[in-house]
């Protein structure tokens, strides 16, 4: 037998999911992440994985792994030390950015430091014009200089930025080599390289970025790939991304700053593989933890994406998934501002304490606790047994913390915190979907996490959206995109033209050059027949946003004009207007290959005959809106295919609890997905 | 703690409907800074978008520039005085400064919301035009005497009814502008902008009833005034003082003082804010309308007071602004009012952060730039004739806090306009940006220094028409307990022929083609005495070049050899400056 392994490493817990080559049996499990060296985590996974099924290292055919090597890196300011080589007169620019502060009134908020000191950001006489002719070349005594400058400063890593590289890249690759025939050990890395746009310091914050995370990440993936051979895993190990395709483990090691967003991105994925499985083309994606919740988009099939990125307050200008994190989850704290409104989070109880309920010493009244005390989780124990639940703290907190400061009882207070956390969350979605042009009531939600269930009834209703699906074993769902996730790599090139001063020929050779590059990295990959997709970014000359419109093969037939109208057509959905005869620009021209993989079967090869009497555990009394309703508690897993039910109900299961509203109903699909629809539609 | 001007308060409510409207506003501004032509719009975010109630009180705003808090509630009440009716499928448009307090190229754009025939709300934007006519291009000459120097000023019109833009309007507007096409753009996004808000407005009144909303925006008002009345509360009874200095108007020489004089009360829950003892209006373009003033009072209060509160017309009831009638914090047609956005208001919340500094020291900075130093370069690129104007305002040091350095390179308090990239730079204009960075030794020393100033060096290849409007050359920023004052503002001009003039700070002047403009923006003030900074840190400000061995040695008192502190030099030279 042979087996896919998906390992997700979070900063709690690794989750890992494992299908056999049919990809129809799944196993899944959980284990203590650990910070200090991420592999351990990974390999005590495998371990346990494989004592369990009795299967062996090389029955493993491929390993996909979602990291957050380079992103704690980042966040954490624990990157390598980094300098920086640019146009003499421009050292600054990564200081001032966009001359912006990150608060307008709070005078003790500020941006974040940067990543390269001063004294490691140096000049190099140079000039290349916005069309790329070179006015001036390279001052090699002042290179010289200024590389031995960093090389006493002991810099372990070099980035290189010039202005207008994004138009002629040769002054950039001089200097590459020149620093690896002095220093051969240093790690470089090159802005027309890894994003070739302009607007210098969003392309320079990048470059660093890669530069910062680079040898910590390869140093890691380094360590893993020999553990696994430890295990006889001799697979190729595949990295996620964060624009939801892999990549092998050698590309992650130089394109490091791509994994950035690498374990959210397989949670989108699953929303995908789950909309797969139901037909279901539109859908947000919703993955629910303690403190914060990961919101993604999916339009016709595909997760949207976006290139500008800010992560910890650093610009990011690679296409990543456009997800939007908000401080909202199970363990956000509820709190009474000075005005004497009921506030949710961003604040929150963590993995220590935790919520109230939990009795771990937490004292201020959280999510979790609010649904408790609404009759939503079972007041006796939680994670199958595995925590005990303190009742009465949580209620005696949140009739001290809230209920008595506004003036209301408790029952009021605990559904006033989940009203609010879901008018966070709606915000959150509104985001993603109505500040994109879309309409949320053309999509389905997908709830998952921990905490995502016991949310999605409402926010259906609070969006007024079709439907919410909640997949199997939500608590772990998000490890199984990992085993959905495509090939994928991106490429850029700018070309800022009028459209109508461009040819086709010169469009088909942007494209072509893009294709070529994307052929070498595929063949040394060794991955097969990959699908190539265009993408152009395009605006109104005058415009400062671009859009990004697709590039249908027609284009190369019918001509140029057929460009205009699709991003005429785009705006008009975007804005609700567009206007005739003004001129249009192109800006960049993207490409992304793209090698598919068979999507996961959920399905169970072997159902059992299942009674849907033997699922009902109790009932309890459960608040909606002010009122009490005798609910009926389900066990989850003993639900068949195919079963209806009608709200309000409650259905539990060892990772997470979902809650079905008194208007509505539930579904249980083939796949054990449950489908919540409002009982009108 | 709650507010008892309603029975049926409903604190969960309040936050679901507060947070509904907030996003809509946030929203208007998505759609018109991605739509919009001007730079100044679309790259800089010189906008802001509101949402009101039906009487035209402020309920929330997206805020990007804080210039516009007095102006958004002061602009929409005005104009309703203006106009006899509001049917659906109406918008209004003006962009007159003294109904407003702006400037003229500040152009506004109000919708009415309805729903079953009943106003529930109106919606808003304010969005800065690159240019709206008048004696130079960007329509802010600090050589104006008179409104009418300045452009052209519409007074609120419709500028859409039953849901269809005149077009009359728009062309009289167009008409008169340098950059035509740009404002066309401009304005389609602000009204497109508007239209996204109110069909969310409309969406809360279907689902919430027109009752509902209503009063649950009266209790959004209420909850933000309750919430700075208790803020007020936490500090106590005091009086603080201070008096600030402009330098020339335009037409008065540069080293007449023009002075912003204020006294800050706290009393209980209230705050007096007091601007006795400032000058006459002055006959060049500094004069700051009302709205504009409140502004900077709204600013420094919410900064200082509590700097998350929601911003609406609650809040801002606790707060009385006495502006003496015909002075440069409260000016009267026809005074001209170009450059009080980019300087005066700056002045009046340094003035007003040092009066709270006598009350509340640790909740307060030291001066920063204090100037938002605007550049205007116009004239016809040379390889196709075609006319361009460059418009951009230059960030500079922030003052230090009690406990913190103030931030290098950065718009402070009343705007936070992005820059513009050097490659957008010189793809767009007929410039070649020759440095772009921090100006070394500019900031004020101190325990905690205050930030850098910024250097922008332009070699412009036509002849063209340079425009300055900035402050801060003599009267520096300055530094508190101790600390220094930071390094003031200096612009050169390097002629084709290789000399090179100083310039003044608020003038147009012709250039030659191959001129080069250098402008160096002012630091921020220092706090603390300089001797009581850490040694360590004055090494490591060194070594980054932040500040040179002079300055650590004359002014921290810190010898440096071979890259290390000298302890023991360093002591005795410590005890020689206090002595």
């Amino acid at each position: 037998m042979s087996y896919r392994l998906g390992v997700d490493v979070g900063g709690t817990f690794t989750d890992l999911i494992l299908f056999d080559e049919d990809m129809e049996s799944m196993h899944q499990t959980k284990v203590a992440s650990t910070p200090e060296d991420p592999s351990k985590g990974v390999i005590n996974g495998i371990d346990t994985l494989t004592d369990e099924y009795g299967i062996s290292g090389d029955e493993f055919e491929q390993v996909i792994h979602g990291t957050t090597v380079a992103t704690n890196a980042l966040l954490e300011k624990e990157g390598v030390k980094t300098g920086l080589i640019t146009t003499a007169g421009f050292e600054d620019v990564l200081q001032i950015g966009r001359q912006t502060r990150p608060d307008l009134y709070n005078f003790w908020e500020h941006k974040p430091d940067p990543l390269v000191r001063r004294r490691n950001r140096v000049g190099v006489t140079e000039k290349i014009s916005p069309k790329g002719e070179i006015i001036e070349p390279i001052k090699y005594d002042e290179l010289e200089t200024v590389v031995n400058q960093l090389a006493e400063n002991n810099v372990d890593a070099i980035a290189v930025c010039l202005l207008h590289s994004y138009a002629n890249s040769e002054h950039e690759e001089e200097i590459k080599s020149y620093i690896q025939s002095k220093y051969p050990d240093t790690t470089i890395a090159v802005s027309s390289e890894i994003v070739p746009e302009y607007r210098e310091f969003e392309r320079m914050s990048t470059t660093i970025i890669n530069a910062y995370v680079q040898p910590l990440m390869a140093q890691y993936l380094r360590q893993l790939e020999n553990k696994l051979l430890n295990q006889n895993i001799e697979t190729s190990l595949q990295i996620m991304q964060s624009n939801g395709g892999i990549m092998t483990a050698e590309t992650a090691s130089e394109k490091s700053a791509h994994t950035l967003l690498s374990g959210p991105s397989a949670g989108v994925l699953t929303g995908k593989v789950i909309g797969n499985l139901t037909d279901t083309e539109n859908l947000i994606t919703f993955d629910v933890g303690g403190t914060s919740s990961d919101i993604c988009t999916i339009h016709e099939g595909e997760p949207e994406d976006s290139v500008e990125n800010e992560i910890g307050g650093y610009p990011v200008r690679i296409p990543m998934l456009d997800i939007n994190t908000i401080g909202a989850g199970g363990g956000s704290i509820a709190w009474v501002d000075k005005g004497g409104a009921l506030r949710v989070g961003p604040k929150s109880s963590g993995a220590q304490p935790g919520p109230v309920c939990y009795g771990r010493g937490g004292e201020e009244p959280t999510v979790t606790d609010a649904h408790l005390l609404l009759g939503r989780l079972n007041s006796d124990y939680l994670l199958g047994g595995e925590l005990e639940v303190d009742y009465e703290t949580a209620e005696r907190m949140m009739k001290e913390k809230l209920a008595d400061p506004l003036g209301m009882t408790v029952e009021k207070a605990a559904e006033g915190v989940f009203d609010v956390v879901i008018a966070n969350m709606a915000r959150g979605m509104r985001v993603v979907s109505v500040e994109s042009g879309y309409d949320p009531r053309e999509f389905s939600l997908v709830a998952f996490g921990g905490a995502g269930p016991l949310h999605a009834y409402r926010l259906i209703q609070e969006l007024d959206m079709e439907k919410a699906i909640i997949p199997v074993t939500p608590g772990v769902a998000s490890s199984l995109g990992l085993l959905s996730a495509d090939t994928r790599h991106d490429y850029v090139t700018t070309i800022v033209k009028n459209i109508d001063d461009l040819s086709v020929d010169e469009l088909r050779t942007a494209y072509n050059q893009l294709k070529d590059e994307a052929e070498k990295r595929i063949a040394a990959e060794g991955i097969d027949s990959p699908q190539f997709s265009r993408v152009a970014d395009v605006k109104y000359k005058r415009q400062g946003y671009e859009l990004s419109i697709p590039v249908p093969n027609a284009v190369f037939e019918e001509g140029l004009s057929m460009l205009k109208d699709v991003f005429a057509q785009e705006h008009e959905r975007e804005y609700d207007f567009s206007f005739d005869n003004e001129p249009i620009e192109l800006v960049n021209v993207r490409l992304s290959a793209i090698s598919s993989v068979e999507t996961p079967s959920l399905k169970s090869d072997d159902p059992q005959i299942l009674n849907p009497e033997d699922a009902i555990v109790g009932s309890r009394d459960v608040v909606f809106r002010g009122e009490t309703y005798k609910t009926i508690i389900y066990e989850r897993e003993k639900l068949p295919p195919s079963h209806q039910l009608s709200g309000p109900a409650i259905l539990e299961e060892l990772s997470s609890t979902t809650v079905i509203g008194p208007t509505q109903d539930a579904y249980v699909d083939e796949y054990g997905n449950v489908h919540i629809t409002e009982g009108n539609k | 703690m709650k507010p008892n001007s309603t029975d049926d308060y409903d604190p969960v409510a309040l936050e679901v409907i507060r947070n509904a409207i907030k996003s809509t506003a946030e929203e208007m501004g998505v759609t018109l800074t991605r739509t919009a032509y001007s730079t100044n719009i679309k790259d800089r975010k010189d906008l802001s978008c509101a949402v009101y109630s039906k009487n035209g009180e402020l309920v929330a705003q997206a805020e990007h520039v804080p210039l516009h808090l007095g102006m958004m509630p002061s602009a929409v009440k005005a104009a309703l005085k203006e106009v006899d009716s509001l049917n659906p499928g109406d918008s209004i448009m003006h962009n007159d400064p003294y109904l407003s307090g702006s400037h003229l190229p500040d152009v506004m754009v109000f919708t009415p919301v309805f729903n079953n025939g009943e106003r529930v709300g109106i919606v808003g934007n304010l969005a800065h035009h690159v240019d709206v006519g008048g004696s130079a291009p960007g329509s802010t000459p600090p050589d104006a005497t008179e409104i009418f120097q300045e452009g052209l000023r519409f007074p609120p019109v419709k500028i859409r009814k039953d849901g269809k833009v005149d077009p009359e309007i728009v062309d009289i507007f167009l008409n008169n502008l340098r950059t035509k096409e740009v404002s066309k753009g401009d304005l389609s996004a602000q009204i497109s902008s508007n239209l996204r808000g109110k069909n969310n407005i409309v969406e809360l009144a279907k689902k919430y009833g027109n009752n509902h909303l209503i009063s649950n925006i009266d209790m959004i008002l209420d909850y933000s005034e309750s919430r700075m009345r208790n803020s007020i509360l936490e500090i106590e009874n005091d009086v603080g003082a201070f008096r600030d200095y402009i330098e020339g108007d335009g037409i008065l020489s540069e080293s007449t003082d023009i002075p912003i004089e204020v006294e800050v009360k706290i009393s209980d829950d209230e705050i007096y804010v007091d601007f006795e003892g400032t000058a006459e209006e002055t006959e060049g373009p500094l004069n700051a309308v009302r709205p504009l003033t409140l502004s900077c009072v709204y600013f420094v209060t919410k900064a200082v007071v509590d700097p998350d509160l929601p911003t609406n017309d609650g809040a801002y009831r606790p707060i009385n602004v006495h502006t003496p009638e015909g002075t440069v914090v409260n000016a009267n047609f026809p005074a001209p009012t170009g450059i009080a956005n980019a300087i005066t208001s700056q002045r009046i919340v340094d003035a007003l952060l040092g009066a709270f500094k006598e009350i509340v020291p640790e909740r307060v900075m030291t001066a920063s730039a204090g100037t938002m130093n605007g550049v205007t370069i116009g004239g016809e690129k040379p390889e196709s004739g075609e006319f361009y104007t460059y418009v951009e305002t230059y960030g500079g040091g922030q003052g230090a806090m009690h406990d913190l350095d103030g931030m290098d390179g950065v718009h402070t308090n009343m705007t936070n306009t992005r820059n513009a990239p050097v490659e957008v730079l010189e793809n767009t204009y007929p410039f070649e940006i020759k440095q772009y960075g921090l100006v070394e030794n500019s900031a004020g020393s101190g325990k905690h220094r205050g930030g850098l100033g910024i250097i922008r060096e332009i070699l412009i290849r036509n002849d063209a028409q340079v425009t300055v409007g900035t402050d801060r050359n003599r009267h520096r920023p300055w530094g508190s307990y101790g600390g220094n004052d930071a390094q003031g503002t200096n612009i050169t001009l390097t002629h084709p022929d290789g000399t090179t003039t100083s310039l003044g700070t608020k003038q147009t002047l012709e250039v030659d083609a191959g001129s080069t403009f250098v402008f160096e923006t002012a630091g921020g003030g220092g706090w603390g005495d300089p001797l009581e900074r850490p040694p360590e840190k004055v090494l490591e400000n060194v070594k980054d070049g932040y500040i040179s061995k002079t300055i650590a040695e004359e002014e921290y008192g810190v010898v440096i050899t071979n890259s290390e502190v000298d302890y023991d030099a360093t002591k005795e030279l410590r005890q020689q400056i206090q002595e």
